[in-house]
């Protein structure tokens, strides 16, 4: 009894340093709450970045110039380093990385819902590396500030490595727009079937109150001020260069001070984040295959690993 | 003081079936010295120095890796429990022979502020692992702000990496930099067709 006490004294006390600003390094005492909040959330960060690089990895064999190749291919190899740099704060935590591919090839793992749409046209990359870099870098700056510091740290990293995409991103568009009508056409289609994705980037806005990522400070804003940072930044950029934004009721409500707009379409991101979006089965599908194929490699390196140790021993 | 995997166990594995953990120290020309940058999973120290130079070195951005693995690192939280700590140090409970009974350089590393990177601090020649402990809380001690925590690794743990040819090699890589993209003309030309077309975009 007194033991389960002083467990709940602990935990308390640990919140309340959490709620008060207070950083937790994976070596510290956590609560098995915050522990699986935080597997569960990085988790799906890094799946995230790890299927995030297959709508792009179709377009580099088709990239318009070599300079552009090999911006798209750092681009990819950055998202893949993400993926790794996260996963092992996940492993830290107590799930191993094998755990969370498992897990995703097997279709359980959750990931960013605009990873499980497909892409059509070169416009594509360069509305995701724009927008889609941008909606996360607003989440993810958000995330300099969490409680779990090694995440703050990570994410201190991947900031700086994502503003290169979304400049990369900016400038492949504003080329475009530049270019021929029909490069401008492009880019205005491509931009049109992704606003819908971009407006539910951030999820439903979930007051702070039953935000218990927000409560544990392992992010520090809510959805919706995510949003609105991303339409404050975004929207001007989009209009300065011609580019019209598919929601005829998206205006500045100058007296609220926030962004008004239709009203997205919950349902859809629902069923996209329980796997069942338009290209969900075909990036998992893929993903387990280079798996299953890259299983020669993994096993190369641990008979390599074993090998060394026993000449060690010997 | 104890090894760090034996601190929190389930917290900080350093190895398993599928690889061993390096933490990664990096400077580049405008730190005054290594700082963490984060750690990385590898089969051998060999292939961790190639991970390290991909993760953390790849823009450019370090002159000087170090490459640790987790299990040759010891960490001090607390400086008030030293004394049961050291007293387990010397009977050896916890301490790997080689590092109690051998003495070489240890390299001390310090955390000052609550979720900031660790950064060296210096390196203690000539020492066991007894005597770079009380050193390093000696030092800590020294320090009128103090260090939150400590690590300690014998220098010989640490795997260097400053071929100028592998992290300052002299190819153009601003594509995959910020400053490597510079929209004013292309923004300038953008906005004016904009102006001209009076509103209609296409």
């Amino acid at each position: 009894m007194l033991l389960q006490e002083n467990e709940a004294e602990r935990t308390e006390r640990f919140f309340d340093s959490v709620k008060n600003g207070g950083k937790v390094e994976a070596t510290d005492w956590m609560p098995d709450a915050y522990r699986q909040s935080l597997i569960r959330f990085i988790e799906m960060h890094a799946n995230s970045e790890l299927m995030g690089v297959l709508p792009e990895r179709d377009w580099i064999m088709r990239a318009p110039t070599i300079q552009r190749k090999l911006a798209l291919t750092a681009k990819i190899q950055d998202e893949a380093g993400h993926a790794e740099l996260l996963y092992r704060l996940v492993e830290d935590l107590g799930k191993p990385r094998s755990a969370c591919i498992e897990d995703l090839i097997a279709g359980k793992g959750k990931f960013h819902n605009a990873f499980h749409y497909r892409t059509k046209s070169w416009a594509d990359t360069g509305i995701i590396a724009w927008l889609v870099d941008a909606a996360a870098i607003v989440s993810q700056h958000a995330l300099r500030d969490s409680s779990y510091a090694p995440y703050a740290r990570t994410m201190q990293k991947i900031c700086w490595e994502e503003s290169f995409h979304m400049m990369y991103g900016r400038d492949a568009v504003i080329t475009m727009m530049n270019g021929t009508p029909r490069q401008r056409e492009m880019a205005q289609e491509a931009l049109n079937r992704w606003w819908p994705v971009l407006m539910v980037f951030h999820g439903p806005n979930t007051p702070a109150e039953k935000d218990r990522d927000l409560q544990w400070r392992i992010k520090s804003k809510t959805n919706e001020e995510l949003r609105q940072e991303f339409l404050d930044t975004q929207v001007p950029r989009l209009r300065e260069i011609g580019l019209v934004i598919p929601d005829p009721e998206l205006r500045y409500d100058a007296e609220k001070g926030r962004w008004v707009y239709s009203e997205p379409n919950w349902d859809e991101l629902r069923a996209v984040v329980r796997n069942q979006g338009p290209a969900t089965a075909e990036r998992v599908g893929f993903r387990r295959m280079t798996y299953e194929e890259g299983q020669w490699v993994r096993d190369l390196m641990l008979y390599r690993r074993s090998a060394s140790r026993s000449v060690s021993v010997a | 003081m104890s090894n760090l995997v034996e601190l929190a166990p389930g917290a900080a594995v350093s190895s398993d079936a599928d690889g061993e953990v390096f933490e990664v120290f990096q400077q580049d020309r405008r730190d005054s010295f290594p700082h963490h940058g984060g750690n990385l999973r590898a089969p051998d120290n060999e292939l961790a120095i190639h991970y390290a130079r991909e993760f953390y070195g790849r823009r450019q951005e370090s002159q000087k890796l170090w490459i640790i693995p987790r299990a040759a690192l010891w960490e001090i939280r607390d400086t008030r429990q030293l004394p049961a700590i050291l007293h387990a140090l010397a009977r050896g409970d916890t301490t790997p022979e080689e590092y109690s009974q051998t003495r070489g350089t240890f390299a001390i590393f310090g955390q000052k502020q609550d979720g900031k990177p660790f950064v060296w601090l210096q390196d203690l020649e000539q020492v066991n692992l007894l005597e770079a402990a009380e050193a390093a809380v000696g030092l800590a001690h020294l320090r009128e702000e103090g260090y939150l925590r400590l690590w300690l690794c014998p220098r010989s743990a640490i795997s260097e990496l400053t071929d100028p040819d592998l992290l300052q090699p002299p190819f153009d890589r601003s594509y995959r930099r910020l400053d490597g993209y510079n929209i004013r003309e292309k923004l300038r030309i953008a906005r004016q067709r904009v102006q001209d077309a009076g509103g209609k975009l296409l």
